[in-house]
């Protein structure tokens, strides 16, 4: 490799930071070739190893120019920063940004998995309608932790409402007819236990067995994906 | 070299080397006069360089030199600034380090341990 080339590559390497960014680092390398002299080009080279490199160096230093004094270190192997391996620093086209989005899908990627679980839910009417069968009913028992709890807390609220209803109905009832009234009052004390105790299996169901199944679809989420992801790599 | 040189480390040493030409120095005598005192690859210096211009430590300009444009890196008032905190630093901390790697059982609050029995 020579000068001219290790510059091309170095260029290229740089093509996702700023216009001002790389035109000062180029022009810092330019001026040091220069002042190397021609004598000294293959030793310069050989020191500054790959442009992999020295765009890897580069571009930590301006992602988190503060960090960089907390990760990276010089060492007598040259600057040395966990964050940036060379492998992930070549840009595959010009001006595209850091690739963050390629990064949606990987794995532990929890806010993704939620996202995919809520489209499901979302998805699930009209996946029973196309599809039907087989996979509305795998996609139902899947859900199904989570239909027991909207069920669960919509009836509670429900049967307080119709408890505390009834309660106060029971009072009025009371001057009028009493024994009547004495009933409603107690079917709605009977309504409004209930409501508590689906209060109470709703938060044990909640409890334990909602991580239980989060960690089930997540793993199987997970699979999915990185079944796709290792194929796509082949 | 056994010990790692961490980043402010060498954003005093170079601070150091840029301070003793009054007129300004360029980037590749700059990186020669490092390697001088600490084995670090070329590739090391441009963004210690390019940061220490960013904090307003070092300011650039272009001369001309052999037909061509040489950017020159100088001392700015901040920078001599910080140098002389970082001069003042290193004192405390190499005496001290120093202190103890000569076997001198100092503590942290500078009470004489003495030896064991």
């Amino acid at each position: 490799m020579d000068r001219a080339q290790f510059m091309r590559e170095l260029e290229e390497l740089l093509a996702d930071i700023s216009e001002t960014e790389r035109q000062d680092a180029l022009e810092f390398y330019n001026n040091y070739f220069d002042d190397a002299g021609i004598e000294n080009e293959a030793s310069v080279i050989r020191d500054l190893g790959s442009p992999e490199k020295v765009a890897a160096i580069i571009k930590a230093d301006l992602k988190d120019p503060e960090k960089g004094y907390e990760y990276g270190e010089y060492t007598e192997h040259g600057y040395e920063d966990a964050r940036a391996k060379e492998t992930e620093q070549m840009p595959e086209k010009y001006g595209e940004g850091s690739g963050k989005e390629k990064r949606f899908f990987r794995k532990g990627n929890q806010a993704a998995l939620i996202l995919a679980v809520i489209l499901l839910v979302f998805i699930s009417p009209f996946v029973k309608g196309a599809v039907g069968g087989i996979l509305s009913l795998a996609v139902g028992i899947l859900l199904l932790p989570f239909w027991l709890i909207v069920g669960l807390g919509i009836g509670a609220v429900a049967l307080l409402i119709g408890g505390f209803a009834a309660i106060v109905a029971g009072i009025g009832l009371c001057v009028v007819m009493t024994g009547t009234g004495v009933m409603t009052i107690g079917i709605g004390c009977l309504m409004i236990a209930l409501a508590i105790l689906m209060v109470l299996g709703l938060i044990s169901i909640a409890i334990r067995i909602v991580p239980k199944w989060f960690r089930k679809m997540t793993d199987f989420f997970n699979r999915l994906l990185y079944r796709k992801r290792g194929e796509a790599v082949k | 070299m056994v010990f790692n040189t961490g980043a402010a480390l060498l954003d005093a040493i170079v601070l150091a080397v840029v301070s003793k030409e009054k007129e300004g120095t360029y980037g590749y005598k700059i990186t020669q006069d490092v390697r001088g005192v600490l084995e670090i690859s070329e590739s090391t210096l441009y963004p210690v360089l390019r940061r220490l211009q960013k904090d307003d430590c070092l300011e650039v300009y272009d001369m001309a030199f052999a037909g061509r444009n040489r950017r020159y890196y100088k001392l700015t008032e901040k920078g001599a600034a910080q140098l002389s905190l970082y001069r003042a630093e290193w004192e405390i901390y190499s005496s001290k380090i120093t202190g103890v790697l000569d076997g001198q059982n100092v503590r942290a609050d500078g009470v004489d341990e003495g030896g064991i029995g």
